[in-house]
């Protein structure tokens, strides 16, 4: 029998490289990957090695960011921008919108946000705020956005936009999904706009405003668009200008 | 299936949501499921939230509930988690659903805006 305490070598050996494998910050990051968002934030308190790995994780993740948007009482639209450090959990400023605006389009194409149409101060009916064909742009490590090319196709603001993924264009295009146009019309279209012009090619539109949708490409990708809000089967709050709905 | 442009888009109709909702958002689980999440349904504003699996018939499955209801707010999905942040009515609260908890947890992050911000641009950069 052996003697109480006693652990073979072999036991030895595992335990040794058990704690050289929990040493490792490397080991941590792909536990931390493989946990997920909140299981990363949770290794944080566990070690000094595992908060080393979960932030080398959390350093690889993108940021949130929103972008202008609308305050109640005196602040109206905006044109503040801030980014969600997930590393961190803070928000931190960005160069602003030279545009303030409420309900715009927004996304990234390339490493660089864009932000299309809304609704900006100057007049119109919706509280002071007017819909605008503005489009605009913030590359990585700039300290001011950029303004470009208005949209061809007019006014819009509430539309959902989904990066394309092509390269055949100076800066990239971006698949703008319905919204409200100049009068405040819900629109059933779906644009292609190349962001160096400012052109807007359509696009099959959707049929109603209705139900979720989502975009599936005949190569097989499946690319999601927000719901739109529904105006037909209930009393509607607008306007729907698609043609399902104008057959009604 | 609805007929396309030489565009090579093609708008397939899928499975109605369980309820109405305006001003909802949505957003791709890391499963693929198409999630929806608050909105106005039936002139109240809720915190109900569910998914559909894209590539099948089956209907829209409930997910828990967010802590907040809220309306017009900006959402993302990353690394097994979806993140909501701001919203109707003067919210600057960020939640997030964790997919393999299958719970919604509060952040420690509320949006530096006083007055709390709705509709507002959001992405992933």
């Amino acid at each position: 029998m052996a003697p109480s305490g006693y652990s073979p070598p072999l036991a030895d050996a595992d335990s040794w490289a058990v704690d050289q494998a929990v040493s490792l910050p490397e080991v941590w990051a792909l536990v931390a990957a493989f946990r997920g968002l909140v299981g990363a934030w949770r290794l944080l308190g566990v070690c000094r090695a595992a908060r080393a790995g979960a932030e080398e994780f959390l350093g690889t993740l993108p940021r949130l960011v929103v972008c202008g948007g609308y305050v109640e009482g005196d602040g109206g639209a905006l044109s503040e921008v801030w980014g969600l450090n997930l590393a961190t959990m803070r928000w931190e400023a960005m160069p602003a919108l030279m545009c303030a605006r409420s309900h715009p389009a927004c996304c990234a194409v390339r490493g660089v946000l864009v932000v299309l149409g809304g609704l900006a101060p100057g007049g119109g009916t919706t509280q002071g705020l007017a819909p605008t064909s503005r489009v605009e742009m913030l590359s990585k490590g700039e300290g001011a956005f950029v303004e470009l090319p208005p949209l061809s196709c007019g006014a819009i603001s509430g539309a959902a936009a989904i990066a394309v993924d092509e390269s055949h264009s100076a800066l990239g295009q971006v698949l703008l999904l319905g919204g409200m146009d100049q009068d405040h019309t819900l629109t059933s279209s779906v644009r292609l706009v190349d962001l160096a012009t400012g052109v807007c090619t359509p696009q099959a539109d959707l049929d109603t405003c209705t139900h979720a949708r989502i975009l599936r490409r005949r190569d097989g990708q499946i690319s999601a668009s927000p719901v739109r809000e529904a105006a037909v089967d209930r009393r509607p709050r607008w306007k729907c200008g698609s043609r399902r709905c104008r057959a009604r | 299936m609805q007929g396309t442009l030489d565009a090579g888009w093609i708008w397939r109709e899928l499975s109605a949501m369980s309820v109405y909702r305006f001003g909802c958002s949505g957003c791709v689980l890391s499963d693929g499921r198409f999630a929806v999440l608050g909105g106005c349904i039936n002139s109240g504003r809720k915190s109900s939230c569910e998914a559909l699996t894209v590539s099948g018939d089956e209907p829209w499955v409930p997910l828990p509930p967010m802590h907040d209801a809220r309306t017009q707010f900006a959402c993302a999905a990353m690394a097994g988690c979806v993140i909501a942040v701001g919203g109707n009515p003067h919210r600057k609260l960020a939640e997030v659903y964790d997919e393999v908890l299958d719970r919604w947890l509060r952040l420690p992050c509320d949006l530096p805006v006083n007055s709390g911000l709705h509709s507002m641009g959001s992405t992933l950069l």
